[in-house]
């Protein structure tokens, strides 16, 4: 008999859960990145607010000049232009999904087997081979 | 601040579902039984008839059931460094149940098949199911007759 059997079991699951805790912030930071972004305005964006509002009062607006609206507009065409297949974010998100993809997969066989029972103890030498049973 | 919240909660409820899940549903329990014959029921000419044995077979019944055939690589019939004894050894058995009881029985035969008319010894124990890891158990073997050899 090895009374090992349990602390193995347990030192198993606990690495199995570890390893999903750590896998599954991975899959949503894609997305949490994302929320992030749309959530809440910027201090670069409201810092040129203030300052288009302090020019507003000092000086006369040029109506036939470029509208900041125009030029966002221009600079969005810009970035749109670039295939996303060449930006690292998105390398390092897909990279991420699919390490989380895996991780969970292999976390999910690995956790079903051990809901199933894990593995049964080897027989002990003394017994000779007389063992028999489940797993067995 | 929504998907925010929303992820915040999956994930928690993922975690505890990975916790529950890691908990376990099923267990190995182990029944170590102690199988020794009992010379003092009959045994002519004691350990030496003992040695006629050829197959051993450990059956169980009640709260899980199986069986096992032994021979001379499991120590059936029991031998010792110096000769023939009387000390099968420990047969373990594997299973998921733990509740209810365990009707172990263990029968000799003096011949390679395990038909009843040639069963010379045999001896029952039954032990409750336990929820611990490993329960120990013995089990003395009697002589129930002459075999067919």
């Amino acid at each position: 008999m090895s009374p090992l059997a349990p602390y193995w079991k347990m030192a198993l699951r606990a690495g199995i859960v570890a390893a999903l805790v750590v896998s599954l912030p991975l899959v949503g930071l894609g997305g949490v990145a994302r929320a992030d972004l749309g959530d809440e305005p910027s201090a670069k964006s409201a810092s040129s607010g203030d300052q288009s509002q302090v020019e507003d009062n000092d000086k006369p607006k040029d109506l036939l000049g470029k509208k900041p609206a125009d030029a966002a507009v221009q600079q969005q065409k810009q970035v749109d232009t670039t295939p996303i297949y060449e930006k690292w974010q998105f390398w390092a998100i897909t990279g991420g999904i699919l390490v989380g993809i895996v991780a969970v997969v292999w976390g999910a066989q690995a956790l079903s087997h051990q809901i199933n029972g894990g593995d049964v103890r080897p027989c002990n030498m003394d017994f000779q081979m007389r063992c028999f049973g489940e797993g067995r | 601040m929504r998907v925010l919240r929303l992820l915040r909660r999956l994930h928690v409820g993922v975690v505890a579902l990975i916790l529950v899940g890691g908990a376990g549903c099923s267990e190995y329990h182990y029944y170590d039984i102690h199988v020794t014959f009992d010379l003092s029921t009959g045994w002519v000419g004691g350990v030496s008839e003992i040695s006629t044995i050829q197959r051993c077979k450990m059956t169980v019944s009640g709260a899980d059931s199986g069986s096992m055939i032994m021979g001379n690589a499991q120590n059936c019939p029991p031998m010792t460094a110096a000769g023939p004894g009387t000390d099968v050894g420990i047969v373990e058995f594997s299973t998921f149940a733990d509740s209810g009881n365990f009707t172990f029985t263990f029968a000799g035969y003096d011949d390679q098949s395990t038909t009843d008319n040639c069963k010379a010894a045999e001896g029952t124990v039954t032990i409750p199911a336990t929820t611990a890891t490993t329960t120990m158990g013995d089990l003395s073997v009697k002589r129930v007759g002459a075999g067919c050899n």
